[in-house]
């Protein structure tokens, strides 16, 4: 039996998607040996009264 | 629904355990959120995606690790962490299940909905890059539910300090409390720069909805379940869908897919949810 030809729309869905999955796990590989983690954690630490609309 | 208030309670306490788990606490919050939750709450546990974005906003930086973070989730989910996970969005959907005695508002999120990226843009990235202020956290009404009420309300010293701003994220906060009692989801409609972020990842993300359109007949009866206001059969792909799978209860022609892998080879169909 013939196999049935896939439709162009198939080829489309079975095209690998993942890339930007990679692309994006790059850039947070390069943002922790970027040494961010470190700024991320004294800016979530610190209480921003002006962000609370405490103070002047 | 049930099973998606069930699943954001349990977010929205996890997120803020701090008490419950004090010596992890500062090392947490070097991880940001996959979603919108003030780290200045007294008992927030990580950092706020939007606070830290804009904090390197401020300092001229570009944050790779938060953009890397929430670029993984949104390639993977879309904006599925809006309607899972957020607890903004819990409170939100909540309020809205408030009885009202007049009919509620129901309006098309697509007329409207750049103005969330105005809002990215503008009061998010741009004003906080040139005034070095954030501006967008001073305004925020996540930030004054989860922050500012609960650090007044605990401590008589930050009472002193309440300024004018404070009279205005209040004016702000009660206003989306209002809009949420009548519509659905107000600040996940027009507001939040997440949201924003996250919906431009829903047109290559790895789960997404599918609509049957040999089968559709178009009759809308997805569209009164839809939280967003969206019309699931037009645009399944909509940058405000947030993937809450209410649409799919309704509606047999429309199923959810994803990847059995992250990474994996391609999309196919994965479960029915009823």
């Amino acid at each position: 039996m013939p196999t049935p030809e896939r439709s162009s729309e198939q080829k489309r869905t079975s095209r690998w998607r993942g890339w930007p999955v990679l692309l994006f796990i790059g850039l947070a590989l390069a943002g922790i040996f970027g040494h961010e983690a470190a700024e991320i954690l004294l800016n979530a630490t610190l209480l921003c009264l002006s962000c609370l609309g405490l103070g002047r | 629904m049930r099973r998606r208030l069930g699943t954001q309670l349990i977010s929205a306490v996890v997120a803020n355990s701090g008490l419950a788990a004090p010596g992890l606490l500062p090392g947490l919050k070097a991880c940001s959120y996959p979603f919108f939750n003030c780290y200045a709450c007294p008992l927030a546990i990580g950092a706020c995606p939007i606070g830290t974005i804009q904090h390197f906003a401020i300092i001229r930086r570009v944050p790779l690790l938060v953009v890397g973070f929430l670029g993984v989730v949104g390639s993977i989910w879309g904006r599925m962490s809006c309607a899972w996970l957020c607890p903004f969005g819990f409170v939100q959907d909540l309020l809205h299940r408030i009885p009202w005695p007049r009919r509620k508002l129901q309006v098309d999120t697509r007329r409207w909905s750049w103005v969330k990226y105005v809002v990215l843009a503008v009061l998010f990235l741009v004003i906080p890059y040139i005034t070095l202020e954030p501006w967008f956290c001073k305004l925020c009404p996540a930030g004054t539910l989860e922050a500012g009420l609960p650090w007044v309300a605990l401590s008589g010293t930050l009472r002193g300090l309440i300024g004018p701003i404070f009279w205005v994220k209040i004016a702000i906060l009660a206003a989306f409390v209002l809009a949420s009692v009548l519509l659905s989801r107000p600040f996940c409609r027009f507001a939040c720069p997440l949201g924003a972020t996250y919906g431009l990842a829903n047109r290559w993300s790895r789960v997404q909805i599918e609509v049957d359109h040999d089968k559709c007949t178009s009759c809308g009866k997805c569209d009164k379940s839809c939280p967003m206001g969206l019309r699931p059969y037009l645009d399944v792909k909509s940058t405000d869908c947030i993937r809450c799978e209410e649409c799919l209860g309704t509606c047999e022609h429309l199923k959810i897919t994803s990847p059995k892998l992250p990474l994996g080879p391609a999309a196919e169909p994965a479960r029915r949810t009823r």
